[in-house]
């Protein structure tokens, strides 16, 4: 069922008009309300329109969006901002028609854009979103949100005192699979979550080459603290924002551990992360993430009395599985000409071995499944669709529900997950960081 | 349609469709020797016709009409589909011929009874109506008629392997021919031949054992127990099952007056 990473762009564009459509259901809705903004029947309304916006920030993740645009009907960039040369003009022969400029204030000013597209490093997140939203753009900013607290907080503010639309990257929420299989978890399939269990497991030193020294922190500000919250920021803000929209609630405390424990490279951030975060009930989500082996991939597990999803597959297990033991054998039995008693009813009784699962895919038909080696960005991870949801907010400029307050969560529980693990201590989420949003 | 899946089998002319989660559990459909074509549409019918019942029925949906209900003040009164009417009043009537044991609020809201304007009358106790043990075999006597009316003369139809709709037989066989296993041991237990029948199978499970609630005590039934009944009529066979697991002998047999029972089954551990 699984696909490789590499799908063509008819496939792409057929997936944007999926999710549209699936936007349209009501229960899908109920699981996914930043949908509403890009319904079928919205993007029927805009065609032909055009959100004319800029690339600030075109390493290679900006170039990744400019690719994604590129395929975008209502899209167009007008801007391309980057202080490396190298950068910008690799994104100008993409988009020649593009200005480019070096200051990102320059995009601000320009009455012809309507929207920026953020793909700058972690640490200065803030001061372009505050800004842009200050001259009136509408914003799309990788995740995560920002690289402190303080800075989390000012840009929720700042969003709640204007009107203009903000967008963060977690593309999650727009991918097809997790999007299904949150409705099938909210719609009871696997019964009450009992906790969570994420990982994400790399084999990568995380470095880019560099031009030269002076470039360093530059290109690799993924491995510097005060550019980057390391694993906790790249990777799991992904992972933990998952869990946030399937409980619908947040942690109260937070334990970890991290280290650097094997690309001793002078890097600064950990290489090595173990974070546990606890619900006031009493459920936990296990974080994890490594980057010296890659045997466990990346895996985003939500574990339920009767059964467990694992988002990142788009597969589900249940405890008492009686697919096997009844249709499946009806089937057979069918087929090989036999008459025998099917079982019905009574789930039979397994032991308790991980192999006697049976998976069950949440989506029919081919899946796409992130194998989470890529640093860059891969295909139809639900990247292309937020940016196109994006695009589409920047023309009716309707705001995409929950999608700020769920990215100031995980980012936040991020944070916090580093604080944990640099204090060595238990820390009590702070009053001072919570949102009405927020459930404990 | 995103939420299904099909196959069909060319050498066997058999179609399956499954839908991995509705109502809490799943529901399959085999159609034996028809054209993939016209199993397309049985099944796409059936499948709109399920999802409705849930989009009326389901307590876990808080923009289902059930949930509107239940979420209303006490004394309001409220109009309602006549879908929903149809339910509750179909629901009202197994209520009594069931000695009052099949109960859709649990007992924990007096019954939903309407007025002369045709309103929804709520409690001062406001309303609970849960109906597990009731909508799956409401929406398997609808999907029963849809396969009627497609002329369709070989089918099992299965909601999570315990409401099961029969029609025909077995390609290879005189019925379709199926078993239970006691939950605790896997041992089976019953057996049934089922021929333009229904069956329904209720029970606890180890993993599984506090879904059925007595409304007299408010208490979960919670005993290795397992109850089976089949009928004609899928909704009597849902409502029973869920019934036998509640009713003394002596209550049953009484009750069972009021129904056409095929054959049945309590096993008590």
């Amino acid at each position: 069922m699984a696909e490789t990473e590499n799908i063509n762009n008819t496939g792409r564009r057929s997936f944007l008009k999926e999710l549209g459509a699936m936007a349209g259901s009501a229960a899908l809705l109920s699981a996914a309300p930043w949908l509403a903004s890009c319904t079928d029947e919205k993007q029927k309304q805009t065609a032909g329109e055009k959100a004319r916006v800029a690339l600030i920030g075109t390493g290679s993740r900006g170039q990744y969006h400019i690719h994604n645009l590129l395929d975008i009907p209502n899209a167009e960039i007008v801007a391309l901002c980057d202080i490396f040369p190298d950068h910008l003009e690799a994104a100008h022969r993409l988009v020649p028609g593009a200005r480019t400029v070096t200051d990102y204030r320059t995009v601000l000013d320009d009455k012809d854009v309507d929207g920026v597209i953020i793909a700058t490093p972690l640490g200065t997140h803030a001061r372009i979103t505050l800004d842009a939203l200050d001259a009136g753009k509408h914003v799309f900013c990788e995740k995560a949100m920002a690289l402190t607290l303080d800075e989390c907080r000012r840009i929720y503010d700042a969003y709640n005192n204007c009107d203009n639309v903000l967008y963060y990257c977690m593309q999650r929420m727009y991918d097809k699979k997790y999007i299904k299989g949150v409705q099938m978890i909210k719609e009871g399939l696997i019964g009450d979550v009992v906790g969570m269990r994420c990982h994400w497991f790399r084999n990568a030193d995380w470095r880019r080459p560099t031009p030269s020294p002076e470039h360093e922190r530059l290109i690799n500000w993924r491995l510097y603290r005060e550019s980057s919250g390391g694993l906790m920021t790249e990777l799991a803000s992904h992972q933990l924002e998952v869990c946030s929209w399937v409980t619908g609630k947040m942690p109260s405390t937070i334990m970890g551990m991290g280290d650097i424990v094997f690309w001793k490279d002078s890097r600064e951030v950990y290489d090595a992360v173990n974070v546990v975060y606890k619900y006031k009930d009493g459920r936990t989500i296990s974080y994890e993430s490594l980057i010296s082996n890659k045997y466990n991939g990346m895996e985003d597990q939500i574990l339920g009395n009767k059964g467990t999803m694992d988002l990142a597959k788009g597969i589900y297990y249940l405890e008492e599985d009686n697919s096997k033991s009844g249709i499946q054998q009806l089937i057979t039995s069918v087929r090989d000409g036999l008459f025998n008693a099917i079982p019905a009813a009574g789930p039979s009784w397994r032991p308790e071995t991980q192999g006697a699962y049976i998976p069950h895919a949440v989506l029919s038909g081919p899946v796409h499944v992130n194998h989470g080696q890529s640093t860059t960005g891969v295909s139809l991870d639900g990247s292309e669709d937020i940016i196109a949801a994006f695009c589409q907010s920047c023309i009716t400029g309707e705001r995409a529900e929950n999608v700020v307050e769920e990215a100031y969560c995980s980012t936040v529980l991020c944070l916090l997950g580093n604080q944990a693990m640099d204090t060595q201590s238990i820390v009590t989420f702070p009053e001072e960081y919570k949102i009405p949003y927020m459930s404990f | 349609m995103d939420r299904t899946f099909t196959e069909y089998y060319d050498q066997e002319r058999m179609f399956h469709g499954a839908l991995p989660s509705v109502m809490g559990t799943r529901f399959d459909m085999l159609l034996v020797d028809m054209p993939r074509e016209n199993a397309l549409k049985v099944w796409e019918q059936s499948v709109n016709e399920i999802i409705q019942t849930e989009r009326i029925a389901s307590r876990f949906d808080p923009e289902s009409e059930v949930s509107l209900i239940n979420s209303s003040e006490p004394l309001s009164c409220i109009y309602v589909s006549d879908e929903l009417r149809d339910m509750l009043t179909t629901a009202a009537g197994y209520h009594s011929r069931t000695d009052l044991l099949f109960d859709i609020t649990l007992g924990q809201s007096p019954f939903p009874q309407f007025d002369s304007n045709g309103a929804l009358n709520i409690s001062n106790r406001g309303c609970h109506i849960d109906f597990g043990g009731f909508a799956k075999g409401y929406a398997l006597k609808r999907v029963a008629a849809i396969l009627a009316g497609h002329d369709v003369k070989s089918a099992f139809v299965d909601f999570g392997n315990s409401s099961i709709l029969a029609i025909g037989s077995h390609p290879n066989g005189d019925s379709w021919w199926v078993s239970v296993p006691d939950p605790f041991t896997g041992r089976e237990i019953y057996q049934f031949r089922l021929r333009d029948t229904s069956l329904s199978i209720s029970g606890n499970t180890p993993m599984y054992n506090t879904h059925i609630i007595d409304p007299r005590t408010g208490q979960w039934e919670c005993g290795k127990k397992i109850s089976a009944v089949m009928t004609d009529d899928p909704l009597d066979a849902e409502v029973l099952s869920t019934t036998w697991m509640l009713a003394g002998t002596d209550q049953r047999n009484v009750i069972a007056t009021h129904f056409d029972i095929k054959d049945e089954f309590v096993y008590i551990d």
